[in-house]
């Protein structure tokens, strides 16, 4: 039977061995991006979870990268995007030559830090796939609140439950008019790594991933979790697997019956002092969110 | 310093950009990696466990593979599997009571998976196919004898053939096959089927003597001296139990089994008017709609348990009542009415109870109650009964049920070169039951005819119960663990919901008045679908998710085994793949334990 294992390139670019925490969903997206894009890629890490384990001394990824400040990780693929076309003009690297320059970077890098890096190398378009590496949480400084933190959550920031709503980061992003924005989740390596090809054969331009990855270490559930925690999130309808795709909004993964909220949150320890009327809310929210999406949706 | 990969040539000897790889710029990356297995502290590991329906497959049959090779479209690898285990493939894929499907995981989802559909698909499928006949073993150069050539007896040879055993079998009456040749009825396993089940059988190098009866000229002794190193004996239960009556005796009253060998066999047996048939197995089902093809007017059934008491399974019920037999549960017979020596008719009276406190058979009646019907011909079909005349003086025991008394996992008699097996011993008397013991017996003689300790290897529980554990033939080389996976064991949220489909049947206008095959099975296209519904509980199918979930890499297809397989030197334990395998095939354990 052919699957997914069998159609991805067997070399591993991002090698074993790195320091990331047992079940980090890093550990996959980082395998699965470097086998999709393969070697002739440049990379702009910003400072995340994911820069210094896979980057320290034995460093795990087998690709030039750029080690890089919170913020300015989407101007470093705007720097690197705009020398590779110099060298091209210059004769000095082959016109034909597909480089793929990405960034990886955090959620809170992406939409508090780095938000206004971000939202200009997207408005000027510049040539790039830039990953936003959502677990929700400052986690690799000791998990405090980000923007992208879910209402209700607890972290070291807010023992009592984060007040404010989560950012939409991906539909900010959408709103910049950029030839390429796509939601996806561990849980879902078909979908993911479609549309990581699909961004990849586009022509040149921004193209904006938003990778939901549900953190054992700060979300607070078993390591082996991982994946299950991701799924849930998409089959309660807590997090949607949709792609802009120069301007066409799509639902690329529409679950069968949207599960209770229920579900996924008390896998996880973050939502563990939630009370029923917090979970009616976010209950809610979940339902006029599906109202809203499913509407946007031609189909 | 040492030459990395992603280096490329060395960076001092260019002078162009354009002439630099990609990364020229980076020192190189170091050939050592931090082993970060060391962090680990519980342990995942491949570990298949034997599917259910295996399990419930008297005959341990590689039901997983033979499914996986039609779902993947490679017949060839799917027949291999089947044959390997059972020599009745086209018998089987039709006259089973399919027990598999009965413990298959998708029942209580969305109805079992149809495997006697996929097994009779395949033997329909190489029917007009010569196939390599398999060859397991080199000659060992040993003659082996076996006593009646039905499902059970043939099973032993065929596996003591594969094995590399010369084996003679030898067959009373004119035909081979016993009850697949004389009892079943043609509608539920045509001739050719049969025939070309034996024709396999035969090219395994099995050599079948008919006409050739064990008893008064040619006796288990004389065997013995001829050089025949061990004996399988499967005589059968050839015979109806009888029962004393009154008016048993008339002209219109016939029994189950000599009566469907009667109809099998060619002899003409016409009957009209209406029918009664006291019994309520799948023998008596056979009886009943047998005797409507002969055209009976009208048939009933009266038995002694109630619908879901019978014996008979429910399915055979069916498609009795959809032929229009009815049913009298509740009712056993009193007396058979006659005039001038034919029946007439027959008295039933009431059943009050089959089964005592222990469950054990002993019917309680209500002599008061009776009922009586009209009957030109009264069919008895109340169970068998062994004839194991032949076996005087051959210091074999006999138990007090008219059965063989065997070892329960050997199946060795109390002779020790003398093994039984099939409807001769006391197990449940179904053709798949037969075949399974058939096996184990082969299996137990291999072992005694190399000289092994029969009774140590038993103690230790090393007594394959199939082909491929006994040669050691499956081609996984991870273990397997002898507990079967339950559904608790498998991820569901991989499992997608599909319909099961049924195989198609004649309608019962196209049945009436002949011996058509009722069962058509399913299309090429139906049967590939129903094969994709195998959850491959316990047995990894290869999916990838432990590869592509490892965070860190560690699961890695083993190019000699074409396998995956987990490097515990980056392995931190996480559990994900376990947590991830939707076949149930992986266990994690506590570091350093066991």
């Amino acid at each position: 039977m052919r699957n997914l294992a069998d159609t991805l390139s067997r070399s591993e670019i991002f090698r074993s061995g790195h320091a990331l925490c047992p079940g980090c969903p890093g550990g996959m997206i980082f395998r699965w991006i470097t086998k999709a894009l393969g070697k002739d890629s440049i990379l702009s890490m910003g400072a995340t979870c994911l820069a210094l384990p896979t980057g320290i001394y034995p460093s795990s990824v087998e690709i030039p990268s750029i080690y890089i400040a919170m913020a300015p990780a989407p101007a470093a693929v705007s720097g690197i995007s705009a020398a590779i076309k110099v060298l091209k003009r210059k004769g000095r690297i082959r016109e034909d030559r597909k480089i793929n320059v990405f960034a990886i970077s955090g959620d809170g890098s992406s939409g508090d830090i780095g938000m206004a890096s971000l939202s200009g190398a997207a408005e000027r378009d510049d040539d790039g796939i830039y990953f936003c590496f959502d677990n929700e949480a400052y986690m690799n400084t000791g998990i405090q609140r980000s923007g992208l933190t879910p209402q209700f959550s607890w972290t070291t920031s807010t023992l009592k439950g984060k007040v404010e709503k989560k950012k939409d980061l991906p539909r900010i992003m959408a709103a910049h008019d950029i030839p390429y924005v796509a939601t996806v989740s561990v849980g879902y390596p078909e979908d993911f790594i479609s549309k990581i090809e699909k961004a990849r054969d586009m022509g040149p331009g921004f193209k904006y991933f938003h990778i939901h990855a549900p953190c054992p270490t700060g979300w607070r559930f078993p390591e082996s979790k991982t994946i299950e925690v991701a799924r849930l999130a998409v089959e309660t309808g807590f997090w949607t697997l949709y792609e802009v795709d120069h301007g066409s909004t799509r639902i690329t993964y529409q679950p069968p019956k949207l599960r209770p909220v229920m579900d996924y949150l008390q896998l996880q320890g973050r939502f563990e002092g939630l009370s029923d009327g917090n979970v009616r809310e976010l209950q809610r929210g979940i339902h006029e969110k599906w109202e809203h999406q499913i509407t946007l949706t031609p189909e | 310093m040492t030459q990395s990969k992603a280096l490329g040539p060395d960076p001092l000897k260019l002078y162009t950009y354009s002439d630099l790889p990609i990364g020229a710029t980076a020192i190189g990356i170091p050939p050592e990696k931090r082993k970060t297995g060391l962090w680990r502290y519980m342990r995942p590991a491949f570990l298949e466990r034997i599917p259910p329906c295996q399990e419930g497959c008297p005959l341990g049959n590689w039901i997983d593979r033979f499914n996986a090779g039609v779902t993947d479209k490679e017949l060839d690898q799917a027949w291999w599997a089947l044959r390997l285990e059972n020599p009745f493939p086209g018998v089987c894929g039709r006259v089973c009571y399919h027990p598999c499907q009965e413990s298959c995981n998708r029942k209580d989802m969305e109805g079992a998976l149809s495997i006697q559909a996929m097994e009779r698909h395949l033997a329909d499928h190489f029917f007009h196919k010569k196939s390599k006949p398999l060859r397991l073993g080199k000659n060992q150069g040993k003659k082996t004898a076996v006593v009646g050539s039905g499902p059970a007896g043939l099973s032993c040879a065929y596996f003591l053939a594969l094995m590399g055993y010369d084996v003679t079998v030898f067959e009373a009456q004119a035909d081979p096959g016993g009850m697949l040749s004389q009892v079943i009825p043609r509608y539920r396993l045509p001739k050719e089927v049969l025939v070309r089940d034996l024709e396999n059988i035969r090219e395994a190098g099995v050599e079948i003597r008919v006409n050739s009866p064990i008893g008064k000229d040619l006796t288990l002794g004389r065997l013995q001296e001829n050089g025949y190193q061990a004996i399988f004996i499967s005589a059968g239960a050839p015979l109806s139990r009888k029962l004393s009556m009154e008016g048993v005796t008339l002209d219109g009253v016939y029994w189950g089994v000599e009566f469907l060998r009667e109809v099998n066999t060619g002899k003409p047996t016409a009957l009209n008017g209406d029918v009664v048939v006291v019994g309520g197995g799948n023998v008596a089902i056979d009886v009943a709609l047998t005797a409507l093809r002969l055209g009976a007017g009208s048939v009933r059934i009266a038995s002694l348990e109630s619908r879901a008491e019978m014996p008979a399974h429910s399915w055979e019920q069916d498609d009795a009542l959809e032929e229009g037999v009815s049913f009298h549960n509740g009712w056993g017979p009193k007396r058979i009415l006659g005039e001038d020596g034919n029946v007439v008719g027959i008295e039933l009276k009431r059943c009050i109870s089959v089964f005592d406190k222990e469950g054990r058979f002993a019917p309680v009646y209500d002599e008061a109650v009776t009922e009586t019907f009209k009957a030109e011909a009264v069919i008895m079909a109340i169970g068998q009964a062994t004839d194991l005349s032949f076996l005087e003086g051959s210091g074999i025991q006999i138990e007090p049920g008219e059965t063989i008394q065997v070892d329960p996992v050997t199946l060795q008699t109390t002779v020790a070169e003398i093994f039984a097996g099939g409807d001769s011993i006391d197990q449940p008397r179904s053709v798949s039951e037969a075949i399974g013991s058939g096996k184990r017996a082969a299996i137990a003689m291999d072992h005694f005819l190399r000289g092994d300790d029969l009774a140590e290897i038993v103690q230790k529980g090393a007594l394959a119960r199939t082909m491929r554990e006994h040669l050691d033939l499956d081609v996984n080389p991870a273990p397997r663990c002898r507990k079967a996976a339950t559904l608790e064991d498998l991820n569901l949220a991989y499992c997608s919901s599909l319909p099961p489909h049924q195989p198609r049947k004649l309608s019962p206008v196209d049945r009436a008045g002949n011996f058509k095959e009722i069962n058509i099975g399913m299309a090429p296209e139906e049967i590939t679908e129903e094969a994709k519904r195998c959850l491959s509980c316990g047995v990894c199918r290869m999916c990838g998710n432990c590869y592509l979930f490892c965070p860190d890499g560690a699961v890695q297809l083993d190019s000699s085994t074409d396998r995956y397989a987990i490097d515990y030197d980056y392995c931190k334990g996480c559990g994900i793949c376990q947590n991830e395998c939707p076949a149930g095939a992986i266990v994690v354990e506590v570091e350093g334990v066991g």
